[in-house]
């Protein structure tokens, strides 16, 4: 074992000095050392010198010359280079010194007779070839490939310096072609996790099955594991076999191996990538947790970690650990409500709980790119969802062999850090920021289809070359296949390879460092295409695939402005292999690419609006119908588990316009009675087209009315469901106040939840003042007349020009957080022209005490609507005034019918 | 690691003709504590301040002690502003990049008047650039923390009286303004879909439900903390009961830790990554104590994936900051793990 840390190097300098004065003397005494080697006993040395060499182990008790005395005595009086040039055993031609070990000279030497080259251990620890011999005999029993065996032994004699010789035994070995392990490490990095896997399978098994035929090696330094690598095949060779391993017992030797296996691993992991990636993620659990037992002495030799290689036991129960650990730590929500796809843990269950609102799933789910707007909870992250490839669930929305969907959760923040780049784009920062997007896609990709391999089994016709060339053609040397690994492996090095090169590119991008990446090639849509056509001709179960690139809520701040317009230039390459569908929350997306050309719909992408896909024209239409059964359903599944499916068995259903008339004439008034928001006919209106909102509110229904799945179905109280309808409109309200941002308004700045409930207080002030008091007393009916409600759910704009840039923010900010609705345009009564509305969301309506139907519209001016943008009190104050003074002259808007949702 | 109770007698930043003294211009009370002690004594050579950019008349008694520093000694002035993160980064490079800043043996930090985003982000960066000096930390607690203990207990009855509404415990903190990311405190993120965010929870639900928002993650794991000072459990007990409110339907999990008890919490989130860090993506927001953005430091020191979410408030408001002077804290940094290796490697 060489010495590798300081204080062993101290105690060797400590010695050297020591061991000064017997050098000394021999130096002056050259007649000794051919005396003291042939007799094998430090007899002729002065007494003094006896005690520091059985010190240092070069003498026994008794005087004899050990095998480390007697190497130590060659090392320094040995002439090793006159055998260079000369010829041992008439075979082999010496042309130098290629390394020196702890016991041994090694020669590069050439067959004299054969083209063939070989290295030549020659030590003086022993002189007998009888030991060699043995030990020679026994490796070759092994027949393992990674090590180097002796080819032949023979005595040799090497020249003292000062005349005479000693004897000692030259082993031949073939000479092998590779790096030590410690240049590889001066050289290659940052190394990936495949070096370790190989490291533990081929040096661990052999050493493995070295012991187990008690044979060791004695010498498992940096130096004597060579290893040839060829972009991610790993080759490890052990060299310099059959140490003497002078006088040490099994165990030690056991011992002293494997701290040398030990010591080399550490140096590997030490130059793993460190910069953005820990070990374990790097590694990856099942490797990490190996090398972990190593380190911990929870494998202590080589027999235990052959086991540990063998039958995956640590990690069955680290897997065991995790799934205990989780289930001790984390409360999992037991409702059957839940809807966001990230709330459940198992994506089977999800899967089963995917209801789509059929005409709009079915367009989305044909190839070709588009981008999908709509509200919070309104269902985009679960139609995106279901289009990807999601291998452990049990069940696939779209064929997987047609449709092959990638998903990126951009909410989670993988894009988020490019924002700071949005000052400073160039053509050359977004051509490096297109690479990096292709590289996530690809990696991504890759990824995904890994997990398919482990999940469906082994696939033995994938075109390995052919992949190997698109990586070869396109990145750098380290981004390649690993052929000699099992197909997850080569994908999951692969993947790997891809990551370090994305950690790089990021690095580069934000001007860090500048490393090969830079110089690699400018990846664009033309290498994604290729990338896929690429898979497409590799796997046969891919022949017709389609790719579906899925970018979820890539809206900012999730993917800044400078990452959407990189991302437009994919969706805009008109291609057959892959497509790029994006989800957003309204305003929050740039359709322009980076030379600020516009993307158009549909000549490049089809442009979906949830909100305006399920809109409904006429109150009576069957499309009203579809939409609450659509929602009915929606629930029933939730329901599975009940008594009843029908959610009206548990919410009342009246007929509707009873209901409903009967809630508006309370609201404004009419009725001493307390306006109840509850019946079904009221509460899936109330959600807004939004299938979260529903589900909230049917969740907080249930559970303050007591209903479980055991409970008898009976209608909960409607008081009780008025109660939580309130309740959630409220919390919706001031929740707002915690949006994070501001909004500049009248130049000031605000906090921008709180502009925002500000707001549609306003409007909820003015829409309850025309519900209490413009109403319209009609015909009568049995003897009473019937009034006409001013209902007022929407502001019609007369002319769209916002005239400031703060109340254009304030309007984005109110669609984009789903305040106000504005997917749909009007055709005015008036003067025929086309004007925007917008609807506020009726979730709010129970919280303000207004209508939820959009009978009215509050007209204004575009200056009107300016200011209400940005004063609503006193916007809404003035209105008000102006509407009482209208009042007391007698002049009434008539109403009109909208009546929609 | 640990912090330790220190005797401000004892401060003597000229022990080391090179060491550097850091120390942040804020309005608190404990603010002024440490750098006025090394006004009163003997100061060092090398001074750098950190400035608060848009305070206005917030921030008068940070803006008298660096007038006071700068007609003793030579100050190196930076500005900080949340929004700003990466001119900060970039002026920290230019102002430490002098030779006799580069050539300090140790850094005296005085963390007192310091955001948790500003300490992550100042320690990140010199860490990064100087891994192999020494790193000293002075910390001065304060005497009372917003919310006041009185408000505290009788929120905590309304709770009980099931009278509290979500809009009272939202009205006691600023909204949150946004939510910070960094180049360097942004991690890597690998998996396709799951994410686990770890929150150490304070008293301010607006910026707990931001950082919430801003990952949409698939586990929460809220990590609480009792303090030091008096009724310190019901500040834990309040800090539990508002976090009732973030989460919707995910997974969750609570935990309680020592505030002063860095290697604590740096235990419990190592055994979150060691158990979740293989297949999600690793989230952390230091929303609360101080010594928690510490130990997220150290935590992100040894897994560089993980990444730092910081929701800043709307503004820090005079009448909500702590008040008075408690103990005063001294903790030096352990060495980088493998830092040197990185550096040469990448």
């Amino acid at each position: 074992m060489g010495s590798s840390s300081i204080p062993e190097l101290a105690a060797d300098l400590a010695e050297q000095e020591r061991l000064e004065p017997i050098l000394e003397w021999l130096d002056k005494h050259p007649a000794a050392v051919t005396q003291i080697l042939d007799a094998g006993e430090w007899g002729c040395l002065h007494a003094q010198f006896a005690e520091i060499l059985g010190l240092r182990g070069f003498s026994e008790g008794d005087g004899s010359l050990t095998p480390c005395g007697r190497v130590w005595l060659a090392k320094n009086y040995c002439d090793f280079e006159a055998l260079c040039g000369q010829e041992l055993n008439q075979i082999y031609f010496i042309e130098g010194i290629c390394g020196e070990g702890r016991w041994s000279i090694v020669y590069q030497a050439r067959h004299k007779l054969l083209p063939i080259k070989f290295a030549l251990k020659v030590s003086t620890a022993r002189d007998s070839v009888q030991h060699v011999l043995e030990q020679t005999n026994a490796l070759y029993r092994l027949s393992c490939e990674e090590l180097v065996m002796p080819q032949d032994v023979f005595p040799v004699s090497v020249p003292l310096v000062d005349g005479g010789a000693v004897s000692a035994v030259c082993v031949a070995f073939p000479f092998i072609e590779g790096e030590t392990i410690r240049e590889f490490c001066r050289t290659k990095r940052p190394l990936s996790s495949n070096i370790v896997r190989e490291y533990l399978d081929q040096v661990g098994r052999t050493l493995g099955a070295m012991h187990a035929h008690g044979q060791y090696h004695g010498d498992l330094n940096e130096h004597n594991i060579l290893l040839q690598a060829h972009g991610e095949n790993f080759n490890f060779k052990i060299v310099d076999l059959v140490n003497p391993n002078p006088d040490l017992d099994e165990h030690t030797r056991e011992r002293i191996d494997f701290t040398d296996f030990k010591e080399n691993l550490g140096r590997l992991l030490a130059l793993m990538p460190r910069k953005r990636i820990s070990t374990q993620k790097h590694l990856g659990d099942k490797l990490y947790v190996m090398v972990k037992a190593l380190f911990s002495n929870q494998i202590a030799d080589f027999a235990s970690l052959v086991h540990a290689l063998q039958n995956d036991r640590l990690y069955k129960a680290f897997e065991r650990q995790k799934a205990e650990f989780i289930s001790a730590k984390f409360s999992e929500h037991s409702s059957q409500f839940r809807l966001r796809h990230e709330e459940f843990s198992d994506i089977s269950v999800a899967r089963s709980y995917f209801v789509p609102f059929v005409k709009i799933f079915e367009r989305l789910a044909k190839f070709g790119s588009a981008i999908i707007e709509g509200h919070r909870g309104s269902g985009k992250s679960s139609y995106l969802a279901a289009l990807a490839f999601q291998p452990s669930a049990n069940k696939h929305i779209v064929d997987p062999t047609q449709k092959f969907g990638v998903f990126f959760a951009c909410r989670q923040g993988e894009f988020k850090i490019f924002r700071a780049l949005s000052d400073r784009a160039n053509r050359s920062i977004l051509a490096e920021l297109k690479t990096l997007i292709v590289t996530k896609v690809i990696r991504k990709t890759i990824r995904t289809v890994r997990a398919g391999i482990s999940e469906v089994g082994a696939i033995s016709d994938l075109d390995f070359n052919r992949i190997s060339n698109f990586f070869t053609s396109h990145y750098p040397p380290g981004v390649t296949i690993n052929f000699r690994r099992s197909i997850p492996e080569s994908i999951r090095d692969l993947e790997e390879a891809l990551m370090r090169y994305e950690v790089g590119l990021v690095d580069v991008i934000f001007r860090k460092t500048n490393r090969d990446v830079e110089a690699a090639n400018v990846l664009n849509e033309t290498v994604l295409i290729e990338f896929f056509s690429t898979l497409r001709e590799s796997m046969p179960v891919f022949a017709t695939t389609q790719f579906f690139v899925l970018f979820d809520d890539a809206g900012e701040p999730n993917v800044p402005k400078i990452v959407q317009k990189v991302v437009n230039e994919l969706l805009r390459a008109s291609n057959h292999v892959y497509c790029i569908k994006l989800s957003t929350e309204k305003r929050s997306y740039l359709f322009e690419d980076s030379d600020g050309k516009k993307i158009e719909a549909p000549h490049d992408y089809e442009y979906f609006d949830l909100g305006y896909d399920m809109l409904i024209k006429d109150s009576d239409s069957s499309a009203r119908t579809a939409l609450k059964s659509y929602f009915e359903e929606f629930l029933r599944l939730r329901l599975s588990e009940y008594r009843s499916q029908s959610i009206q068995a548990y919410l009342d259903s009246k007929p509707e316009a009873r209901t409903i008339e009967t809630l508006i004439g309370r609201l404004a008034g009419r009725d001493s009675k307390p306006a109840l928001y509850s019946g079904w006919d009221v509460i899936w209106q109330i959600a807004d087209r939004t299938p979260r909102q529903l589900i909230e509110i049917v969740e907080g229904i249930f559970e303050a009315g007591g209903i479980s799945e055991k409970s008898e179905v009976a209608v909960i109280d409607p008081k009780v469901q008025d109660r939580v309808v309130r309740g959630y409109s409220e919390r919706k309200l001031r929740i707002l106040r915690s949006l994070p941002g501001f909004i500049k308004v009248n130049t000031k700045k605000r906090p921008l939840g709180i502009h925002l409930e500000e707001v549609i207080i306003s409007f909820g002030r003015y829409s309850r003042y025309c519900l209490m008091n413009k109403g319209v007393d009609r015909a009568e009916r049995k003897g009473r007349p019937v009034r006409k409600f001013h209902e007022v759910l929407a502001i019609e704009i007369d002319n769209q020009i916002l005239q400031s840039p703060d109340s254009v923010a304030v309007l984005d900010a109110l669609v984009r957080f789903a305040i106000f609705d504005d997917s749909r345009r009007t055709n005015s009564l008036d003067d025929g022209m086309s004007k925007g509305i917008y609807v506020l969301n009726r979730v709010f309506c129970p919280a303000l005490q207004i209508s939820f139907r959009r009978v009215n519209h509050w007209r204004l001016s575009g200056t009107r609507f300016n200011a209400f943008l940005t004063s609503p009190y006193q916007a809404v104050h003035k209105a008000l005034q102006d509407a009482q003074k209208q009042s007391k002259g007698g002049e009434d808007n008539a109403p009109e019918s909208f009546l929609d949702i | 690691m640990e912090p330790t109770p220190f005797d401000l007698d004892k401060l003597d930043l000229t022990r080391h003709s090179d060491d550097l003294f850091i120390f942040a211009c804020g309005f608190e009370d404990r603010a002024q504590i440490i750098p006025e002690h090394v006004l009163n004594g003997r100061f060092p050579r090398t001074v750098v301040a950190i400035t608060y950019e848009n305070t206005g008349n917030a921030n008068l008694k940070g803006s008298a002690l660096l007038k006071r520093f700068k007609q003793v000694c030579c100050v190196q002035e930076i500005k900080f502003s949340p929004r700003s993160a990466e001119r900060f980064i970039s002026d920290c490079a230019n102002v430490f990049d002098v030779r006799s800043l580069a050539l300090a043996k140790s850094f005296q930090i005085d963390i007192s008047a310091m955001s948790q985003f500003l300490v992550m982000l100042l320690l990140r960066f010199l860490r990064g650039e100087f891994f192999n000096r020494e790193f000293h930390l002075f910390y001065v607690a304060a005497k009372a923390y917003y919310p006041p203990t009185t408000k505290i207990k009788l929120l905590l009855a309304k709770h009980e009286r099931a009278e509290l509404r979500m809009s009272e415990i939202l009205s006691m903190d600023e909204p949150a303004a946004d939510v910070m990311f960094e180049n360097m405190l942004a991690g890597s993120f690998h998996r396709i879909d799951k994410s686990c965010l770890m929150i150490f929870c304070g008293y301010e639900l607006n910026r707990s439900l931001a950082a919430y928002n801003s990952i949409n993650p698939t586990r929460v794991v809220f990590i609480h903390s009792v303090g030091t000072v008096k009724d310190a459990e019901f500040r834990a007990k309040y800090s539990k009961m508002i976090h009732e409110f973030v989460g919707g339907g995910v997974s969750k999990a609570t935990e309680t830790v020592c505030t002063m008890n860095i290697g604590e919490q740096i235990s419990l989130l190592r055994e979150y990554y060691h158990y979740l860090g293989g297949d999600h993506d690793m989230v952390l927001a230091p929303v609360h104590s101080k010594m928690e953005a510490i130990a997220a430091l150290l935590f992100v020191e040894e897994f560089p994936d993980v990444q730092v979410v910081f929701p800043v408030p709307v503004s820090y408001s005079l009448s909500k900051a702590a008040k008075g002077v408690g103990e005063v804290y001294s903790i030096k940094l352990p060495p980088i793990p493998g830092l040197r290796l990185a550096r040469e490697g990448n």
